[in-house]
């Protein structure tokens, strides 16, 4: 394979050429209610070849490898018709590894009888629940190997393991319909999903309590949201500004995202990290060979730095940061975020809570979303905190922000830290769902607007 | 197109039906063609080439299922599909065989594979110029692309249907970074036949940039709210969930028990209609060989059916409803062909006259992150603007509106006479009263 893909990008008439060949399975298993609705293997193998030329890209796909040439020079032709003012990528170290994921127990050599068996147990447990009226649990594990090779002699063989599950449990009133999730999924093993029975159990008694929450009324609130929730926020509100391609181009937000602006106060610190081993966010090189690396976004409250793929970075002058990601050989590698986490600070969570006269304690996430001005990010389950304590259930909470000024509002920040994969991810460009983790300890936001009744 | 698997599908269903008697392969096959702009360059031609079987299997009376892109062996598609079927749940249903009658459906424009990459990076600068004019610090980015494929599914009934289809799609996005933040407005539109220009989307996405320069402010307050065909496709795709027999077999469906019900405003009428020429969700058959037909969901205001696949209608004890759709890395689950909801008689310029002060919802953001099962919808108004005795007042921003999409479509004021595609979805302007924007006062 190697010197074959080497061959390849090397032999094009081309400024750069790179060349992706995946392979891979995948394990599945859906229960929706009594139902067993998946359950088997996938198998994926495809490639693609990508071609920089008089400063134009020419990107193919395929499934059928047999004739990469062909697709190669189709590239090169598209590539010649974009044209454009040629440049060069930012220069990074010529790369030659064989990358493997250290784990646990590879899920690989448990059989699915196993894996069946544990999700039905979940499944049983969740469904035994009183007034549980359905419930999803979805298991998914995958092998993917990349084998990636460019016309500057870089070749990564790359294989990583993921495996995670999710756990919905719904109870219904009437036509009050209540959900409750848990998830897991990184890049650690099998293991982990053995250890859910607790979260089954977590999942059916907050369906079942959200069934006596009262919707939230629309309003501007203080909110506490918990480290999970945090870790949306942070990927939302301020991770997809700092992925560079929405930058680079851009002359007037260039002058915004100048390094040194203040975005919050002293101990706001955002950081990304692809090179966290075992997270669901990691990887060794990204999808353009680059060795993924530790960027701090905000530091003291200003900003410190961005993500880059090798052009944006040649194109503002600095140093590719390994965040170029494709979701699988169908798509070109973008500016994608890794593990994004905001750092602990010092105040504990109950002296938070004291602190608030009034307010919401915002836990879990549903999504969010971002069009780089304003986001949004959904809590899972809320309670209205009064006089300091936590008091009742609040439901159906989405959260709006404007990214150039809600990070300005946020006065505390916890002592406390957890960092959240799952089984969804992150999607931009049509590329959907990216493995990333996001992370961070409790927080505090004032003027949080929540849309309601 | 040609198919480049010669009779791999054939092949398959053949050594499927010697291990289990009863099989159904899906093949999917294909290839489109995009240009894209980005920040008012051309930026990149993709060309993607793709191909993938499904194999579902009724194996000892349950079902199993596998699918690759790996065509080097079969065989070893055979053994996932059987390893999956030794867990299978039971098969309620049967593999159809051939319809006695296949309804013609137009579904391929044969100048759609012949748009070449030349002409669609020149609709696109065409629509940059276009921008430029409009603005200098406007940033222009589009994508347009057009593609061509096969869907073949056989089994061991019979069947052997495919459907050839083509569809051109462009989206057009204008951003101009403001002083108070940054606004962005854009459209989108997908169809099975060619188009020739992307100055249609352009010059629209260039009259709301326009109309949102003025930005105004409000506060936390009720008003009549006009939903913009883009804005109600997002709240209403929990009616979607519900009708999704699935959700309805399993007791998670609002819709439930509903049946022959009025559940929303007698004005209001949805159909699923297959039969629209060129329209995305055309076809003669669903994903697993079901007749599709026209048939209301809502009809004023009336729960008719629900959407099924033939393994959900078989728990349901119902007739399928030829809404068994896929790709082929997945089994067929309930969804739309091409949903309709039926416009009005109300003229936009005639909905907003007789607002004295209301809100135009046109574009929003966060939709599907609230508890969809009971339609909830919690969005932040991403493109919105502030009627005033008639009249658009300007842009507000920076706001939430929140409520329960089977409330609102009973809180129906008027509904737009002027439907607008939305991928495989028609639909109207809709107004309606009592729900309450929150803002930051």
């Amino acid at each position: 394979m190697k010197d074959e893909l080497l061959k390849l990008c090397q032999g094009l008439p081309a400024d750069y050429a790179e060349v992706r060949v995946q392979e891979g399975t995948s394990t599945s298993i859906h229960y929706a209610g009594k139902e067993l609705e998946d359950i088997g293997e996938r198998a994926e193998r495809g490639g693609c070849v990508r071609v920089l030329k008089d400063g134009g890209w020419g990107f193919v796909t395929f499934n059928d490898l047999d004739d990469l040439g062909r697709y190669a020079r189709q590239a090169v032709r598209q590539a010649e018709l974009v044209g454009g003012d040629r440049f060069h990528l930012a220069p990074v170290e010529r790369a030659e590894r064989i990358y493997r994921t250290s784990m646990g127990v590879d899920p690989a050599d448990v059989p699915l009888e196993d894996k069946q068996g544990i999700c039905h147990n979940y499944n049983q447990t969740i469904l035994g629940g009183e007034r549980i009226q359905t419930s999803v649990v979805a298991y998914r594990d995958s092998h993917t190997r990349t084998f990636f090779a460019n016309s500057e002699g870089s070749y990564v063989e790359q294989h990583y393991v993921f495996c995670g599950l999710m756990v919905c449990a719904i109870a219904v009133d009437g036509r009050n319909i209540q959900r409750a999730f848990e998830s897991i999924g990184d890049l650690r093993g099998f293991e982990q999903v053995t250890r859910m029975g607790e979260a089954c159990e977590s999942a059916v008694r907050r369906a079942v309590e959200s069934l006596q929450a009262k919707p939230v009324e629309a309003g501007t609130y203080t909110v506490i949201v918990d480290p999970k929730l945090c870790g949306v926020f942070v990927h939302e509100a301020f991770g997809h500004l700092s992925e560079s391609d929405f930058v680079y181009e851009n002359p007037r937000l260039k002058e915004i995202m100048q390094i040194g602006r203040r975005f919050g106060p002293d101990f706001l610190n955002i950081t990304d990290d692809g090179s966290l081993a075992g997270e669901a966010g990691f990887v060794a090189f990204d999808s353009e060979g680059v060795p993924s690396s530790r960027a701090p976004l905000i530091k003291d409250g200003v900003l410190a730095g961005r993500l880059h793929n090798r052009e944006t970075a040649a194109k503002m002058g600095e140093r590719p940061t390994g965040n170029a990601r494709a979701i699988s050989y169908q798509h070109p590698p973008i500016v994608r975020m890794t593990n994004t986490f905001m750092e602990p600070g010092d105040t504990p969570f109950e002296q938070m809570v004291q602190g608030t006269e009034d307010g919401i304690y915002a836990v879990g996430m549903l999504g969010g979303q971002t069009n780089m001005e304003m986001f949004t990010f959904s809590a899972e389950e809320a309670y209205r905190i009064r006089r300091g304590r936590i008091a009742e259930k609040l439901r159906d909470v989405v959260l709006t922000g404007n990214v150039f000024h809600t990070l300005e509002n946020i006065d505390r920040v916890g002592n406390d830290f957890r960092m959240h994969g799952g089984l969804g991810g992150c999607g931009k460009g049509g590329q959907s769902p990216l493995r990333v983790a996001d992370g961070g300890p409790h927080c505090r936001i004032r003027n949080v607007v929540i849309g309601g009744r | 197109m040609r198919p480049r698997n010669g009779d791999v599908a054939d092949r398959i269903l053949d050594e499927a039906r010697k291990r289990f008697g009863l099989a159904e392969v899906f093949e999917e096959e294909g290839e489109e063609l995009s240009v894209d702009f980005e920040d008012n360059r051309l930026k990149e031609i993709t060309t993607q080439q793709f191909r993938g079987v499904g194999l579902r299997v009724i194996h000892r009376g349950r079902i199993g299922f596998a699918s690759t892109t790996d065509l080097r062996d079969p065989g070893r598609l055979v053994e996932m599909a059987e390893a999956s079927a030794a867990f299978g749940d039971a098969a309620r249903f049967e593999f159809p065989g051939r319809p006695a009658v296949l309804p013609p459906i137009e579904t391929f424009d044969e100048r759609v594979p012949k748009v070449s990459a030349e002409r669609m990076v020149e609709m696109g600068r065409q629509a940059l110029e276009l921008s430029r004019r409009a603005a200098a610090g406007y940033l222009f980015s589009c994508g347009i692309s057009g593609c061509a494929e096969r869907q073949r599914v056989l089994n061991t009934a019979g069947l052997d249907v495919a459907r050839e289809s083509t569809s051109m799609s462009a989206g057009v996005t204008v951003q101009e970074v403001r002083d108070d933040g940054l606004l962005e407005v854009h459209e989108y539109k997908s169809w099975g036949g060619s188009f020739e220009s992307v100055l249609d989307l352009t010059g629209t996405v260039l009259e709301k940039m326009r109309r949102a320069s003025v930005v105004v402010s409000a506060g936390l307050e009720a008003m009549p709210m006009v939903f913009a065909p883009k804005a109600l496709r997002n709240i209403t795709w929990p009616i979607e969930v519900a009708l999704n027999g699935q959700h309805v077999h399993k007791g998670s469906s609002v819709l439930r028990g509903r049946i022959a019900q009025q559940v929303l405003d007698c004005r209001i009428t949805i159909t699923d209609d297959p039969t629209v020429p060129f329209a995305p969700g055309t076809c003669a058959v669903d994903g697993e060989g079901t007749p599709a037909r026209r048939q209301p969901l809502f009809e004023d205001g009336v729960l008719r059916t629900y959407m099924t696949d033939r393994q959900t209608a078989g728990l349901l004890g119902t007739e399928p409803s030829g809404h068994g759709f896929r790709n082929y890395g997945s089994r067929p689950s309930p969804a739309h062909t091409n949903l309709i909801i039926a416009p009005g008689d109300v003229s936009y310029e005639d909905m907003l006259g007789g607002i004295e002060r209301g809100l135009i919802i046109d574009q929003t953001l966060g939709s599907g992150q609230s508890n969809v099962l009971a339609g909830e919808f919690s969005v932040n108004v991403e493109l919105g603007f502030l009627v005033e005795n008639g009249r658009i007042a300007g842009r507000v921003k920076d706001c939430m509106v929140a409520g329960n999409v089977y409330d609102v479509l009973n809180r129906v004021e008027a509904i737009g006479k002027e439907p607008q595609w939305l991928g495989s979805v028609c639909a109207p302007a809709l107004m309606v009263s009592g729900l309450k924007l929150a803002a930051r006062a």
